[in-house]
């Protein structure tokens, strides 16, 4: 069921509303709920963004879904960063007030997986949205025409279990 | 102009519009504005949850940070949170004994907090005053507070306490063997140190022995002195005459040239004397550690034989080291587990990060000492009040006070400090106790004083003399210093009225010796109306030595020396001779060696040093001789 949830995901995404630049910033800006810890402070500011402003829902999800094994895997890089970042003398000074602010300081910035985590989304996120969406754009333009018309979509597509699905879908 | 530009984008947007898909319509804005009423409602469900449960959440939330903290259950029966005003109220709190886990530490009827609501969305926890009421200690437990998976912190700790206990557990005195045959075959040969250190001295003499002799090799002196032999047999009848002015200036210089190389076999020699003397230290010094182990041997040996000692300090860790070692081992637990939840200084500015999924990583502590930062922890005032009741001595009213109290003793800048006093009640009772925990910086400093009267001492059984002595009422002192890694302290019990019982069913009567021994102990120690025991321990907080001190063993030491002071001294000796017979062929053989190896290397250097000074002599004789010859001269 998760395999089909996730090409569910990816086909909506795909296909959804929105420009491609919409649907690739949802990617982008999903892509922080995989690789960042999820029970953080941070994550629920950008849940916000991602419901109040008109990127593309699915596409979120689907970032989602797609950093989620990125994020246990990177683990070890993250903390690395983190170390580095919260370790050197001269940026002390902002860490110890972003840990001293009130509110800032519950989300967590001071540990090394969450810090660097973020950080490194941070960074990825320019080269990620313009990269989803020139693929979202090269997808509708060359290749949904060629898949609509394969078997196995039209499969997928009227499949029972993909209605039965469907019924269930939140 | 400009309204032209425009009509033209328009044009150009509705061209754009009208080729892209319908498939993909275009969501136009930035705002999703119909997501703002779901949102704030799934907002406001959240909020609504939270404070529905927030009594529940602070319950678990106390009942498993406790736990993890303590090693033991910790079991909350309510709280109420009041988040207006941020005051807590919970009631029926009871702490396990991690040592004892059928006890509860302390239980606590209720406990009225007032936190800090603002420190919150620091993730911080405030606690302006704490009030702790119906305080009870030691109180039993219907299920037991034992938890399966401790924290690694407080198991790691019982651990350290446990390997300490069972280093300073001694024997129970056993009068029983005294009267039985010593099978002296039980000492093996190969328990004993005094065996050990021989082989070590054996070894070194046979390394030493292997290296003179290699050194002396090397060093070879045998050619230069056969050098100079033959030059003074050549010389023995030369003159002016025979040899030509030519000959002797020759001559001259093979005399001086031979005097330099035995001058520098000299050096050479010394040189070895030097290493030599080194040797003979180094096997004099191993040699001379045989007698020490031949001591450890004798007590290791009659530890083994359980042979009562008569000696006075020895008696009170046999009567009650594993009691004594329980009481201070709790101490010791509490006193390493205030410095794993109050580290000091900056030493732990890294520590783990939250469990979760995900890698937990590392949280860092961005905060200096003196900063306006607050701690993540504080309890700025606990006012603590129990009562004991009934008739006892030690029945009234106490309060107690604990200042400061953190987790981050650096950030916070003060030590800790706490003191417990008598608030009422009546009766000749006291109680003082006071301490300060300052762990700011590295060293911690703990210190503890405590003085209570009218306490209700137990009843103690006297390990291996089938008595017991009910101790009553009396007082007790501690006091405890900690600095760094070293800890002093000495723990005091007095009971000035005790009673006395006499377990019969330990009573031997297998022997008419045992009895006569059984009975004259009871007889010196049932004499006793007051009794003193006094465990002193200090050294490194992880296994500091213990010491018991106790008028208990006074009069059974006399006791003992009266009945059996002969036959003790008797079995002593039958050890010492048991030890003496499996290691004295060694220990000569050892010596023996050590001897010879350090005469053959001086020797056999006196031998070559006298050579060379006799054939230096004849060569010195000779060139002086031809020096005389004018045409020669002294260069």
């Amino acid at each position: 069921m998760l395999i089909i949830k996730f090409i569910q995901s990816l086909f909506k995404a795909l296909n959804s509303d929105g420009t491609p630049g919409q649907v690739g910033m949802g990617l982008a800006l999903g892509l922080v709920f995989g690789l960042t810890p999820l029970m953080s402070l941070h994550n629920l500011v950008f849940l916000a963004i991602a419901m109040l402003t008109t990127v593309s829902f699915p596409g979120v999800m689907l970032g989602w879904a797609i950093a989620v094994p990125f994020g246990f895997m990177l683990d070890p890089l993250f903390d690395r960063v983190g170390m580095a970042l919260l370790t050197t003398d001269a940026l002390a000074p902002m860490w110890t007030w972003i840990v001293s602010t009130p509110v800032l300081s519950l989300a967590h910035l001071n540990n090394t997986i969450v810090l660097g985590s973020l950080v490194t989304w941070a960074v990825l996120f320019v080269p990620a949205y313009f990269l989803f969406r020139y693929l979202v754009a090269r997808y509708r333009k060359d290749i949904y025409a060629r898949l609509e018309k394969t078997h196995a979509f039209r499969v997928i597509k009227t499949s029972k279990l993909w209605s039965v699905y469907e019924m269930f879908r939140p | 102009m400009r309204s032209d530009d425009s009509r033209e984008q328009a044009t150009e947007s509705a061209k754009e519009a009208a080729k892209r898909p319908a498939k993909w319509p275009a969501v136009t804005g930035y705002v999703r504005w119909k997501a703002l009423l779901p949102l704030s409602v799934t907002l406001l469900v959240i909020v609504t949850l939270f404070v529905l449960f927030a009594d529940s959440l602070l319950r678990r939330g106390v009942e498993t940070s406790g736990t993890h903290i303590v090693g033991a259950r910790v079991d909350l029966r309510e709280a109420d949170l009041d988040l207006s005003d941020g005051s807590i109220s919970m009631r029926g709190l009871a702490v396990t004994n991690p040592g004892a886990p059928m006890t509860n530490l302390f239980e606590a009827e209720e406990l009225q907090l007032d936190m800090r609501m603002l420190p919150l969305l620091e993730s911080k926890i405030i606690l302006d005053t704490v009030r702790v009421l119906g305080l009870r200690f030691n109180t039993p437990r219907e299920e037991s507070g034992a938890i399966e998976d401790a924290s690694e912190t407080s198991e790691g700790v019982r651990n350290i306490v446990a390997d300490w206990k069972s280093q300073v557990h001694v024997p129970p005195l056993a009068l029983s063997t005294l009267t039985q045959a010593v099978n002296v075959d039980a000492i093996s040969a190969d328990s004993l140190a005094t065996l050990q250190a021989a082989r070590h001295a054996r070894a070194y003499v046979d390394t030493a022995k292997a290296k003179l002799a290699a050194d002396l090799e090397a060093l070879d002196p045998r050619p230069t002195l056969d050098s100079a032999q033959a030059l003074v047999e050549r010389l023995r009848n030369a003159s002016l005459r025979t040899l030509g002015i030519g000959g002797v200036r020759d001559a001259a210089r093979d005399l001086r040239r031979t005097i330099a190389a035995l001058d520098s076999l000299d050096d050479r020699l010394r040189a070895f004397e030097t290493e030599m003397q080194a040797n003979a230290g180094g096997m004099t010094q191993r040699l001379a550690a045989i007698p020490a182990a031949r001591e450890r041997d004798y007590a290791y040996a009659q530890s083994l034989l359980n042979l009562p000692t008569l000696d006075v300090p020895s008696l009170g860790p046999q009567l009650f080291s594993d009691l004594i070692a329980d009481r201070v081992g709790e101490l010791l637990y509490w006193v390493q587990m205030a410095e794993e939840y109050l580290p000091p200084g900056i030493r732990r500015q890294l520590h783990p990060g939250p469990q979760r999924q995900r890698a937990s990583g590392t949280d860092v502590l961005f905060a200096k000492p003196g900063a306006r930062v607050l701690p993540d922890f504080l309890m700025q005032l606990a006012e603590l009040s129990l009562a004991i009741g009934g008739e006892g001595a030690a029945a009234g009213d106490y309060e107690a006070r604990i200042v400061g109290a953190t987790t981050q003793p650096a950030v916070y800048g003060s030590p800790t400090t706490f003191m417990v006093s008598r608030s009422g009640g009546t009766g000749p009772t006291g109680i003082r106790v006071g301490g300060m925990l300052d762990h700011r910086t590295t060293p911690v400093r703990d210190s503890v004083q405590a003085r209570v009267a009218g306490l209700a001492l137990p009843s103690l059984p006297l390990a291996g003399l089938g008595a017991m002595v009910t101790l009553g009422d009396g007082s007790t002192e501690l006091r405890l210093t900690r600095e760094g890694d070293n800890i002093d302290g000495r723990w005091l019990w007095r009971a000035p009225g005790v009673t006395w019982s006499r377990d019969s069913s330990a009573v031997s009567t297998a022997t008419g010796t045992m009895r006569l021994v059984e009975d004259a102990v009871w007889r010196a120690v049932s004499r006793l109306d007051s009794i003193e025991i006094e465990a002193t321990f200090s050294g490194a907080v992880t296994k500091p030595s213990l010491g018991i001190r106790t008028n208990i063993a006074n009069a059974v030491a006399g006791a003992l020396r009266e009945q059996l002071g002969d036959e003790v001294r008797r079995a002593e000796a039958q050890v010492r001779a048991r030890v003496d017979e499996l290691v004295s062929e060694r220990v000569a053989e050892a010596r023996s060696a050590g001897a010879g190896v350090k005469a053959e290397a001086e020797q056999r250097v006196a031998a070559e040093r006298a050579r060379l000074e006799e054939q230096r002599a004849a060569l010195e004789a000779k060139l002086r001789e031809l020096v005389r010859i004018p045409g020669i001269g002294g260069g």
